[in-house]
């Protein structure tokens, strides 16, 4: 019988194949895992900030919009001895009672639409519901249109938060009605003392 | 005189396996270093992230203990972290490796 000893040569070869194989393969899984954790929560913060700065934004607006409201209906109230000015003055009035109703009308569209696609587009994202405005208007007096009013008691701050598992992302809007309203990063909420409402 | 082949078939082996154990061992390194450097990113990346949500902690206890960095090799892990009123800058070092991360403040981001 003669022995062939042409695969004992291949053994050690196949062995450092399977080797670096199998620790490739779990090298690559670990830097998979990695990057998904990375990208997952560059998505959350992303799509939680945009929405916190954009709350932001509307709030500020229609603060500032509230003060140039009051103004102008003071104006007009002055201008009762030259009635030629008043038209004018009630048609920027207006013009603000209109740029408020439009972002409370984005608001609400926004909301609707986060509670849809819940919250980020992933079907495996929790996405807490969007705080409301609870904005409401008096009717309109002699002077026209009136400002904007809290419901109730404002909120000192609002909460945004979605997370995937394991990771979240949350931040809040806070401020005041006297200083422009500033959005900060924050650890994660408990729902029972948000105003998700 | 009969020439045996038994001699030329383990003197192939040993050559074989020091060619062997030579591609493991620089294939071995490569990926430790890549390991490493790919690690690095990571951990300064939650280490940075970390910060950003929770500026009052400190620093070296978020988010790995110092015991399961020893577990993964990373006892060597030095992080440093700058604040700036608009962003963030973590920056870590494993061994040679330098790792900068700039995460943006939620008020002055940018998207």
């Amino acid at each position: 019988m003669v022995s062939n000893t042409k695969g004992g040569l291949h053994v050690p070869l196949l062995l450092a194949v399977f080797l670096i194989s199998v620790s490739g393969l779990r090298i690559w899984a670990f830097l998979r895992n990695w990057r998904f954790l990375v990208e997952t929560q560059l998505r959350l913060d992303r799509c939680v900030g945009k929405v916190a700065q954009e709350f932001r934004d509307s709030l500020n607006s229609i603060e500032i919009s509230n003060q140039r409201i009051k103004k102008l209906r003071i104006a007009i109230e002055m201008a009762q001895l030259e009635p030629g000015v008043i038209p004018p003055l009630q048609a920027v009035l207006i013009a603000q009672v209109t740029k408020q109703e439009l972002i409370r009308a984005k608001w609400d569209f926004k909301r609707g639409y986060w509670l849809v696609s819940q919250g980020c587009g992933n079907s495996k994202d929790i996405a807490y519901p969007l705080p409301a405005f609870k904005f409401i208007r008096n009717p309109p007096d002699l002077v026209g249109p009136q400002a904007l009013i809290w419901e109730e008691i404002m909120l000192e701050k609002f909460e945004f938060q979605v997370s995937h598992r394991p990771r979240y992302a949350a931040a809040i809007v806070e401020g005041g009605l006297d200083e422009k309203w500033k959005a900060t990063w924050s650890a994660p909420h408990k729902l029972s003392w948000t105003n998700f409402h | 005189m009969r020439i045996g082949n038994s001699g030329q078939a383990l003197a192939e082996f040993i050559y074989f396996s020091v060619c062997s154990a030579s591609i493991v061992g620089t294939a071995g390194f490569i990926l430790k270093q890549e390991w490493d450097r790919s690690k690095c990113a990571y951990l300064v990346f939650e280490y940075t992230h970390n910060y950003l949500v929770h500026p009052d902690t400190v620093v070296a206890e978020i988010p790995f203990s110092k015991s399961s960095l020893r577990r993964s090799g990373m006892s060597d892990f030095a992080f440093h972290i700058e604040a700036h009123s608009h962003q963030i800058i973590g920056t870590g070092q494993c061994g040679n490796h330098i790792e900068k991360v700039r995460l943006p403040m939620l008020e002055t981001a940018t998207w």
